[in-house]
């Protein structure tokens, strides 16, 4: 130990080049979660760095499929082989995150899907899937109408991008632990609903069916940034009562409430936080500005002189803006009908 | 009662002693969190303060692991914002993400130091931060550029170098 130290404080001293394998002398299972973040083939190949490195490949505790860059996505043709010897070779280690970036027109999504089973039995806990077309724009990574859902008791996150859905694969009652659920780029037209008991945090940007509405059955949802590109907002189950905040993004695709108001009436998304009492609501693409705010305006109000269409929760309206422009205006001359006053907190 | 904000000092490897809030390193670190656990039926709930030796980390490290601590783990800094991606647009930065790329814009030896102490201290998000930073060393480079950049020393015979290429001519 006092040798280990002293050979330290001479090593601090030298410039950073001065030999001595520091790295070598990290433990196995620590080398194993480095090499996790590495693109797979360039985990692979530090096997012939020493001796050392020989087998650590294979113990990985995570495998990223991507492109040279460990960013782009990796033509589906040329990374088919390569993962299969990989998944072969590697054995039944362990699995912490599997990461899947591939590009082409025409994705082979059985032969995929093995290698999720693989994932799965490894008992991946994070999971992301991303397909791109080379020439085709939108999902490109079409599920079989028998395809069946996700079966995972380790499973926590799941980020899919570019696959159209069947009807039943977004049912994740076989995924007790499934906390994350980020779909990007999709077609959810098929999806008939997006059900799990355990989801806290859930993103969708995607297209919905034209003519009926899909439903959101996530009864312990904390967050909600919904972003529907085409067809109806789905229907979403009342977001419970919770002490934490709630968070709920939604951007409508045409800016008309269409696909939003059910048989002209009540708004889908109003309905479903009506039941939260701390909510942030945020209705703009431009959510990164609102990130940015320098101006807050707070309101009190007598509950008792509400309309019945707004939650009788509501105690405090808070809205966070980058400067006070016509829209602010439109909102604050709303809430001052509902006898809403304000104040500006100092800057 | 439990008004005023607990303190504890963690003593290094070489002796310095640091002060840190009880609340943000328990949620911080699985280790020290195990630590306090066990000290608090002998602690006197007065004015006794509880040092704990880190034995396993230095003064300029752990000086490092507590500046990221109070950056990621005080809850009056975090309050009311989910810590992942949730409450950001697409593209859109983590708030602390410079943060986390300026903390690991250090030489070899300190990044090495400092993925011993999350590892030791058990502070997950540490661990994923400095051990992807180092994967982030061996990204993009040659096997000899990874040689030479942390000193490994290529203790294959020629004869078995060839194999190791041989049996792994798949992913080359």
């Amino acid at each position: 130990m006092a040798a280990g130290k002293a050979r330290k404080r001479a090593r601090q001293a030298a410039p950073a080049s001065d030999g001595g394998d520091r790295i070598g002398a990290l433990p196995d299972e620590t080398l194993h979660h480095v090499l996790s973040f590495l693109p797979a083939q360039e985990a692979v190949r530090t096997c012939v760095l020493a001796r050392r490195w020989l087998h650590l490949w294979k113990s990985a505790t995570g495998l990223r499929i991507v492109g040279a860059n460990g960013e782009a996505p990796v033509p589906f043709e040329e990374v088919r082989e390569f993962v299969d010897s990989l998944l072969l070779l590697r054995g039944s280690s362990p699995l912490e995150t599997f990461e899947l970036r591939v590009a082409g027109d025409d994705i082979d999504v059985r032969h995929v899907r093995l290698w999720v089973r693989y994932a799965v039995q490894c008992k991946v806990q994070v999971l992301r899937l991303s397909f791109l077309g080379n020439t085709h724009v939108g999902p490109v990574a079409r599920l079989g109408p028998d395809d069946p859902p996700l079966t995972s008791r380790h499973l926590t996150k799941l980020e899919l991008r570019g696959l159209v859905f069947n009807d039943d694969f977004l049912d994740f009652s076989r995924c007790p632990g499934l906390q994350d659920l980020h779909i990007q780029d999709c077609s959810l037209e098929h999806a008939e609903r997006i059900s799990s008991q355990s989801l806290r945090h859930l993103y969708i940007r995607g297209a919905f069916n034209q003519s009926s509405r899909a439903g959101i059955l996530a009864p312990n949802l904390a967050s909600l940034v919904l972003e529907v590109t085409f067809g109806m907002t789905p229907v979403i189950q009342k977001m419970p009562f919770s002490p934490a905040p709630n968070y709920v993004s939604y951007v409508d695709c045409d800016k008309s409430c269409r696909g939003c108001i059910r048989d002209g009436s009540a708004c889908v998304i109003l309905c479903a936080v009506s039941q939260a009492e701390d909510l942030v609501l945020i209705a703009s693409p431009d959510t990164i500005h609102l990130l940015e705010a320098n101006v807050q305006i707070k309101g009190r109000f007598n509950p008792k002189e509400l309309p019945p269409t707004i939650s009788s929760h509501l105690k405090e309206v808070e809205i966070l803006c980058g400067g006070v422009d016509g829209n602010v205006l439109k909102v604050l001359r709303f809430l001052s009908k509902l006898n809403i006053s304000f104040s500006f907190p100092p800057i | 009662m439990a008004s005023e904000k607990k303190v504890v000092f963690l003593r290094s490897s070489d002796g310095e002693a640091f002060e840190v809030s009880e609340e943000v390193i328990s949620a911080a670190s699985v280790t020290i969190k195990g630590m306090i656990d066990e000290e608090s039926p002998s602690r006197a709930d007065t004015a006794a303060t509880t040092t704990l030796a880190i034995p396993n980390v230095t003064a300029a490290t752990l000086s490092r692991v507590l500046h990221y601590v109070n950056k990621h783990f005080d809850a009056a800094a975090v309050v009311g914002r989910p810590d992942d991606y949730i409450f950001c647009a697409p593209g859109d930065e983590h708030p602390l993400a410079r943060f986390d790329d300026d903390f690991v814009d250090v030489d070899n030896d300190t990044l090495i130091d400092l993925v011993h102490a999350a590892e030791y201290l058990h502070i997950k998000k540490l661990f994923d931060l400095t051990c992807k930073a180092v994967a982030d060393k061996l990204k993009g480079r040659t096997i000899d550029q990874i040689r030479e950049t942390f000193g490994i020393v290529n203790d294959y015979t020629v004869e078995e170098e060839v194999e190791v290429y041989r049996e792994n001519s798949w992913a080359f």
